[in-house]
């Protein structure tokens, strides 16, 4: 095959269109070639029609919110957990100033999520120790531990298919008959929420 | 003095470790600084004096 310069006739593409290895040939509308540069290494090409050629580089999409410290969860009340800290946050999904409790879905970011939820309680002598997921403020999921008798951590996982403004939340439950502390690292990483993108 | 207990001091049957959520009594508390607050309330006996369904 020859590869040059075509004649300018009607329905030929020059081969100028194209200035680097790896750009693509895409539509920005009918009968409309255009470049798309291209992506950054080990990102893949993803349908959006915000996009002038309809298409885009992306890479890895998703939250880990994180905290420092502890939170104490009153005995018999199911508590949200705010988080104060983020370990990455590829497209502002959560804020560590206003509503730290929610991971939102943004605009252009509906599809399937892979929530995990984790959290760790310092010391449980009695009752159980509950993680659920929330979905716009309702219980969706449910992980249960019963019954405790030392420190332990309890996680939860759930693909959930959210749609832009959703919110998801971490709630815990205790009936130790008191106060228990959540543990949100202790040289490693102890309570957690991730949200990763899975697809439209 | 927690919601919880105010709850027991009202109902002393009530122990600090039952589930209260098998007897009815859905205690939550957003974290928006509103505190805890009665979520739903199923309890065989009705809402202690000065206590409702909801935030404040």
């Amino acid at each position: 095959m020859t590869t040059g310069r075509l004649p300018s006739v009607e329905g030929g593409i020059q081969p100028t269109i194209v200035d680097a290895k790896g750009d693509i040939i895409a539509a920005s509308a009918a009968d409309t070639p255009a470049r798309l540069a291209v992506g950054s290494n080990n990102t893949v090409l993803t349908a959006d029609s915000g996009e002038a050629t309809g298409l885009k580089w992306e890479g890895f999409v998703g939250v880990k919110c994180t905290g420092t410290g502890t939170v104490s969860i009153a005995n018999n009340t199911l508590t949200a957990v705010n988080f104060a800290a983020e370990e990455y946050d590829t497209n502002s999904f959560h804020s560590t100033v206003t509503n730290t409790s929610r991971i939102t879905i943004p605009t252009g970011k509906g599809g399937y999520y892979r929530i995990n939820a984790m959290g760790r309680m310092a010391s449980l002598t009695a009752g159980f120790f509950s993680i659920k997921i929330a979905k716009n403020g309702t219980d969706i999921s449910n992980s249960l531990t019963d019954p405790y008798n030392s420190s332990g951590s309890n996680q939860i996982t759930d693909v959930l298919n959210l749609a832009a403004a959703d919110y998801i939340e971490m709630k815990v439950f205790q009936n130790s008959g008191g106060a228990q502390n959540l543990s949100y690292e202790g040289g490693e990483l102890y309570t957690y929420l991730i949200a990763e993108y899975l697809g439209a | 003095m927690e919601l919880w207990e105010k709850i027991i001091e009202a109902y002393p049957e009530i122990n600090p470790t039952d589930n209260f959520n098998k007897l009815g009594i859905y205690l939550k508390d957003d974290s928006d600084g509103q505190g805890a607050f009665i979520a739903k309330w199923e309890y065989s006996k009705p809402l202690p004096d000065g206590m409702k369904v909801g935030k404040n």
